[in-house]
């Protein structure tokens, strides 16, 4: 633990230093006073001098003896005076810099624990959760900051939550257009197609066995696009756990890349025994929803380069067209659900693509010019363990 | 309980703090090992008092007062008290003939010497004759010595001298298989 002396620390540190210092003066000081007054009278030696003299008397001796015991009785005194004066000074020191040090500790938490709680707070907002609240406790200060910082954070929630709402509201009202659209679009159609043969049925019955199966193939086609539409939706709203495997994901991009050599230039650079721990379907419509993008943008004469290779413990795919691009300020709305400037395009494609990447714990780079194309980078974990196992 | 817990934490203190900030050396005062002896239907107890009597008490015994080493003997079985004996030793000094007059009252005799050395070598041994009774098996002995507070006649108050053995009792203790010492 990184320990940073504040200036409050410092100033109390000091002050505690000091107290210490100036008792211990004092102390030596009251020390040497009674040291001096210890040695006056040990220099007296009375008792060998009395001892010396000749008593004529029992009497004479008896009161020699007294004074004796009372001169005694008083260097006792002053001894243990002196001895009391050091031990208990001492005993007072420890007593005086334990109390002090327990009052420093004291104050040192009533300041850092409100300051502690700040930054957990803060960290949680950090986070995105405006609903932490600080128990108003503690000095005044520290009170009145504490109610500043859950007034801000109650305006904080209450913001969020509005924008919440706003955010709801717009993507309900988004994919209703979306939904609306997309749904209208097959139905002009099959309308139409209907109200033709009704009037051909009506007006020239002979030629309306010649254009019935032209029609029907057409009504159909238009509610396989419905079904795809719904089958969309129903892909993006549920996304299973990943069911983890352990393959080579070139073979899977190669047999991709297939279905669509006939119609659309490829310049591949495909690494193959790599290995990822990775869904194998969710691979597989990864890759597909990616490469039906720069399908979208790209002409024969404009070729996809599709590169798989292996860096730095990742497994990287790259798909690059060299299309229309991307504008600068939809780059980073291209993953929001219902994100999409295509005529025909439910901008489920690549939230999806971002959602089962998360899944699986890989990752998504894009770079992008206008005019000049786009390249997704799919990073995944390389997998060490052999597909044996 | 919560007394000796007391005392205890206010020795250490003693000890702590004399020993960061102050020149007071004082005594350590301690028991040597004790030693049993078998005298027929006695059990003689020995042991001695060391650095009990070394920094400051010299003038506190020739101030003429009569000072008291007390001792504070004890005999449990299973923690059951059997038997509790307090003793003094005791000394006073005569100045005009600078001879120590000395009081074993466990053996209950009286001696004077002249030289301080042979005076604490006197109160500081300790020899005690114990009657075992009947009953009495597996026992643990207990010894501590202290010294009670001195009067002084001049200011009227009392002294603590065990300051000098900075608060702290020296205890001795061992524990006997008396059908051990029978054999």
């Amino acid at each position: 633990m990184k320990v940073r002396l504040g200036l409050r620390t410092i100033t109390i540190l000091l002050f505690l230093l000091l107290i210490t210092v100036s008792m211990g003066i004092v102390y030596r000081f009251f020390l040497h006073k009674q040291q001096e007054i210890s040695s006056a009278f040990d220099k007296n030696n009375f008792d060998s001098s009395f001892s010396k003299l000749n008593f004529k008397t029992a009497q004479d001796s008896l009161i020699a003896k007294e004074v004796l015991k009372q001169y005694g009785e008083m260097r006792v005194l002053v001894k243990m005076a002196n001895q009391e004066a050091k031990v208990y000074s001492s005993v007072y020191l420890l007593l005086i810099i334990l109390l002090s040090g327990i009052i420093f500790i004291i104050i040192i938490c009533m300041i850092s624990r409100p300051l502690i709680e700040m930054r957990e707070a803060t960290e949680s907002i950090k986070r995105g959760d405006f609903s932490v609240h600080l128990k108003e406790n503690g000095i005044a200060e520290m009170k009145e900051l504490k109610r500043s910082f859950n007034d801000m954070s109650h305006e904080l929630y209450t913001i969020q939550n509005r924008l919440l709402i706003a955010e709801k509201e717009m993507i309900w009202k988004d994919l209703s257009r979306i939904l609306a659209h997309e749904i209208k679009n097959p139905l002009t159609p099959i309308q139409l197609t209907i109200q033709r043969l009704e009037e051909i049925y009506n007006s020239d019955p002979k030629k309306f066995a010649a254009i019935f199966p032209e029609s029907i193939h057409i009504i159909n086609q238009e509610i396989e696009n419905l079904r795809q539409l719904s089958q969309e939706f129903s892909h993006f709203a549920k996304i299973n756990q990943p069911q983890l495997e352990i393959f080579d994901p070139a073979e899977v991009v190669r047999e991709i890349i297939g279905s669509y050599r006939s119609e659309y230039q490829f310049i591949t650079d495909i690494k193959d025994d790599l290995k990822i721990n990775f869904d194998k379907m969710h691979f597989y419509q990864i890759v597909t929803n990616i490469l039906q993008n720069a399908l979208d943008v790209s002409t024969k004469d404009t070729p996809i380069e599709i590169s798989l290779t292996q860096n730095h413990g990742f497994v990287i795919l790259t798909i690059k067209d060299h299309g229309t691009g991307i504008e600068p300020d939809d780059l980073h709305r291209i993953f929001e659900p219902y994100f999409s400037k295509k005529s025909r395009g439910t901008g489920l494609g690549l939230a999806l693509v971002k959602r089962l990447l998360d899944a699986n714990h890989g990752f998504v780079r894009v770079k992008s010019k206008v005019g000049d194309g786009s390249q997704f980078e799919i990073l995944m974990e390389a997998s060490n363990e052999d597909t044996d196992h | 309980m919560n007394a000796l817990l007391g005392q205890k934490l206010l020795a250490n203190l003693v000890t702590i703090s004399v020993f960061l900030f102050s020149s007071f050396k004082g005594n350590d005062a301690s028991f040597s090992a004790m030693h049993v002896q078998n005298s027929g239907n006695y059990l003689i107890l020995q042991t001695h008092l060391e650095n009990s009597f070394e920094n400051d008490f010299q003038e506190i015994f020739q101030s003429g007062k009569q000072v008291d080493v007390w001792f504070n003997l004890e005999v449990k079985q299973n923690r059951n008290l059997l038997q509790k004996q307090e003793f003094r030793h005791s000394v006073q000094y005569d100045p005009l003939s600078a001879a120590y007059k000395v009081y074993l009252q466990e053996q209950k005799t009286t001696r004077v010497v002249r030289d301080y050395a042979d005076m604490v070598q006197l109160i500081s041994d300790v020899e005690y004759t114990l009657p075992p009774k009947p009953g009495w098996s597996k026992i643990d002995i207990h010894l501590d010595s202290f010294l009670k507070k001195m009067p002084m006649e001049s200011t009227n108050k009392e002294i603590d001298l065990m300051m000098l053995w900075k608060l702290k009792k020296p205890v001795c203790k061992i524990s006997l298989d008396l059908k051990a010492y029978e054999s």
